[in-house]
């Protein structure tokens, strides 16, 4: 039965799990956190369909993904920043958000997991130099963050590929 | 003989042998072995074990409700051990100690080797796991965590041979292992969850989510969880039918720990308070240079094994730890925080040390992929000495059990014979009493549910300081301000104190808390000034125990309200007490009203049922000494005495227990269904082949 839903069925389906956490999240006290990327998606969206519908050449996939993402890193930066965000939830500091951005950035245009990998794991070798230098701890802290979001974006991509099961 | 089998035995005997060496005292000898928050128990109290679980506890301080009814079964095999006459020294190695040392080494080298198929792999994830120092922190005192714990790599060793085919044997074997591990440490279970439903979505192989194929491999690998929660029904329902656990503190508590905790020592598996050497609790320690290699180890790892699944998933795995163990710091600073106020269950999780299990376990895997990539890609040679120096980075961690350094729990305890001689005279003692130890018990002092321990500190910090309240002040009383307040003589009566006792300053225990809390000296000074209490020890014993007379029984009745400033008039009754949580009382000519009494702290769970009245239920009400009091007046359908009075017979019980006993069918019941249901599937199975 599960294999016979169509589009139709999925869309309402989601809409229902969708509205469900929206509740329990509301419920929980999160929901600014949600108001706050749930209005910043919205905007680029917006934006993104107002893009589209003026310029009719711009068709490739890329150039849609890349200006999907920009937007999106854009809004949700100045949203974050803005004064629209003040009383919402600071669950997100600025490294995070850049991180996030990593994440979609990565899963946007299918970045291979293994340079991802590299990157993150690059940042962690360097570490120790950095640490030997006597480096500030707040600039060793949000290169933690930027390797730890690296790497999980890499390991999204990594599955993405299908690795072989044990 | 099989060449495989020759090696993996040798690398066994080789772990084992670090680890017998580590821990050496925990098996030559069978003496007790005891410090920090790992306490000693008396025969007594285990013989009370192996009996009916109950929900409300009298043991300690003024009683209350059990929240860690889940180690009830614990309780049950220690007191079985008692019982066939093994001492606490052999049952708290059989139980605990043995398997914290056995059970991680074999479980992870096995699973470490199904995924990477390498026995230098297999060994260095072993001493990962076994020697980091979240790990060996926990060994010095956290015991219940660390046998869960241990029991961990194995879990995941069957999850993940029954993520591939099905076994109705496995399953069973989990849903074992599982109760086991929320029987020793629930919040175990609680993290192993969402981890095993991550590893449900890694271990799927039928193609399309959304299938009759991925819901049957769900139900597969939940089936043991299920089982699990089944054998935890029995509390689960129980302790959520009592009102405001713990008088509301359980659920008021803040996050503990802010400041210890941060990303740099998450991701590099250094707990906050490892000094290399002497044990330094609640001191954070810096972070040594050498421990930036553990991460660059483990995400290496991760990169040379990224074209296993299972790799990633441990990847993802430690990163879920990284976010949670730091607590507070970046980033997500307020993630921990709203799991904590909002997350159902998170609330038991006050400091977010117990999520570095979730690191260890994820670099080791991680770090054992380094070590399979090394032997796979370079010369022999260079990957034995690396693999050596690796292992070298964790072995060194053993540094302050070699050197004694970590001496605390690995030294054999002997109870001072003062000890001995007063828990005697308790043992003896027919009926209900309280000891109040000042400034804290001792953990050689002796506690049943009929001689409850009480120690001030809990005290003046939870219900005596509500009195203190009460008569309007704001500030925290201090021990010598309870000394010097009138009402102590009555409140140690309503609380059926009968000893007060300050400890010995047992140094050669490490039992000195005096310490922490001021001169010894002082304490006796101000108890031996209190005219109400009689000095029954010589003046200048180690222990010094004073007597108070006029304590009251367990349970009392009066003609008229007995409170701090009033003494009210005992009336005879008969008590039939028939578990903590259940006594029949018989009055006979009792005065209408008449008050009775419970000197356990208050509880509006607590209620008298008159036997024969119909809906003659009592709650009870807080005296003013924090108690609970029932106001008991029968009217209907009772013949009176000539002189007023009436005969009846009441039960006084603790509501929730009910459900408790109910639960347990039910639990018990579930159960027998879900093996005979395993049974029933294997037979059918075999039949089919």
């Amino acid at each position: 039965m599960i294999n016979k839903l169509n589009k139709g069925h999925m869309l309402y389906l989601g809409l229902g799990v969708a509205t469900l956490l929206f509740i329990a999240l509301w419920a929980y006290g999160a929901l600014a956190l949600v108001l706050e990327i749930s209005i910043a998606l919205v905007l680029t969206f917006f934006i993104a369909f107002i893009i589209f519908s003026f310029s009719p050449h711009l068709t490739t996939l890329r150039i849609k993904q890349l200006i999907l993402v920009a937007l999106c890193v854009v809004s949700l930066s100045l949203f974050h920043g803005s004064k629209a965000s003040q009383g919402f939830s600071e669950a997100i500091d600025g490294d995070s958000l850049l991180g996030v951005v990593w994440i979609i950035v990565a899963m946007a245009f299918s970045v291979r997991g293994s340079l991802l990998m590299k990157v993150g794991l690059g940042i962690f070798i360097f570490l120790p130099v950095l640490i030997f230098l006597e480096v500030d701890e707040l600039i060793v802290k949000r290169l933690i963050i930027h390797a730890l979001f690296l790497l999980f974006a890499g390991i999204m991509n990594s599955l993405k590929s299908e690795p072989d099961n044990v | 003989m099989n060449n495989n089998f020759v090696k993996h035995t040798i690398a066994l005997i080789v772990l084992f042998l670090c680890v017998f060496i580590a821990y050496d005292e925990w098996y030559v000898g069978t003496g007790i072995i005891t410090h920090g928050d790992w306490y000693t128990v008396e025969e007594d109290w285990l013989h009370e074990a192996v009996s009916m679980p109950s929900i409300w506890s009298s043991a300690a301080d003024l009683g209350g409700p059990v929240l860690l009814l889940s180690f009830y079964p614990i309780q049950w095999a220690m007191g079985v051990l008692s019982m066939m006459g093994f001492g606490f020294g052999v049952i708290e190695r059989v139980l605990f100690l043995w398997p914290i040392t056995i059970l991680p080494i074999i479980g992870m080298y096995v699973l470490s080797y199904r995924i990477l198929r390498s026995i230098p792999a297999a060994c260095v994830a072993s001493l990962v796991y076994f020697f980091n120092t979240y790990f060996m922190l926990g060994r010095t005192g956290h015991l219940t965590l660390m046998t869960a714990n241990a029991f961990v790599p194995l879990i995941f060793y069957l999850y993940l041979k029954l993520g591939e085919k099905q076994s109705y044997y496995i399953s069973a074997m989990l849903g074992i292992l599982l109760s086991l591990v929320s029987f020793y440490e629930i919040r175990v279970l609680y993290m192993l969850v969402p981890l095993v439903g991550l590893l449900t979505l890694f271990t799927y192989r039928g193609g399309k989510w959304l299938s009759i194929s991925f819901v049957s491999h769900a139900m597969k690998m939940g089936f043991p969880i299920l089982c699990a929660i089944i054998v935890n029904l029995f509390w689960i329902v129980a302790l959520s039918k009592v009102s405001a656990i713990g008088g509301g503190e359980f659920f008021q508590r803040i996050l503990f720990g802010n400041h210890f905790m941060s990303l740099e020592r998450a991701v590099t598996l250094f707990h906050p308070f490892w000094s290399g050497g002497k044990l330094a609790t609640f001191k954070v320690q810096e972070l040594p240079f050498y421990f930036w290699f553990v991460p660059i180890l483990a995400f290496f790892g991760l990169y040379a094994g990224r074209s296993k699944k299972i790799v990633l998933y441990f990847g993802i795995v430690g990163i879920i730890g990284i976010i949670l163990a730091k607590q507070v710091d970046v980033p997500f600073p307020e993630l921990y925080e709203w799991l904590y106020l909002h997350f159902p269950g998170f609330i038991a999780f006050r400091e977010a040390s117990k999520f570095y299990g979730l690191i260890a376990l994820s670099y080791a895997i991680l770090i054992g992929s380094t070590v399979q990539w090394l032997w796979k890609s370079s010369h022999k040679i260079l990957a034995g000495v690396t693999t050596l120096a690796i292992s070298a980075l964790f072995l060194f961690n053993a540094m302050p059990l070699l050197n004694g350094d970590f001496y605390e729990l690995q030294t054999v305890r002997y109870r001072p014979v003062e000890y001995e001689a007063f828990n005697k005279q308790l043992s003896a003692l027919p009926n209900f009493s309280r000891t109040l130890w000042v400034p804290f018990w001792s953990r050689w002092s002796y506690y049943t549910e009929i001689h409850p321990r009480a120690n001030i500190l809990n005290l003046i910090g939870g219900p005596w300081q509500d009195i203190w309240k009460e008569n309007g002040n704001n500030k925290q009383i201090s021990i010598e301000q309870i000394f010097s307040q009138e009402y102590l003589d009555r409140l140690l009566d309503l609380s059926s104190i009968q000893y007060v006792v300050v400890p010995i300053r047992d140094t050669d225990n490490d039992d000195d808390f005096f310490v922490n809390y001021g001169k010894r000296e002082r304490f006796v000074q101000d108890i031996r000034s209190l005219d109400y209490l009689t000095e029954i020890s010589p003046r200048n014993a180690r222990l010094s125990v004073f007597e108070n007379s006029n304590f009251r029984p367990h349970v009392y009745a009066t003609y008229e309200k007995d409170t701090l400033k009033h003494d009210a008039q005992q009336i005879p009754i008969e008590v039939d007490r028939q578990s903590p949580t259940k006594y029949i009382i018989a009055f006979e000519k009792a005065p209408t009203p008449v008050h009775v009494y419970l000197t356990d702290a208050y509880s509006p769970d607590w209620e008298v049922t008159i036997h024969q009245s119909r809906g003659g239920k009592y709650t009870s009400k807080k005296t003013d000494a924090q108690l609970n009091e029932f106001t008991l007046d029968p009217q209907d359908g009772f013949v009176k005495h000539p002189d007023g009075t009436i005969s009846f017979t009441a039960t006084l019980a603790y509501r929730p227990q009910f459900y408790l006993q109910q639960t347990i069918v039910l639990s018990i019941a579930l159960g027998v269904l879900c093996a005979v249901l395993v049974k029933y599937l294997m037979n059918k199975r075999r039949n089919d082949k």
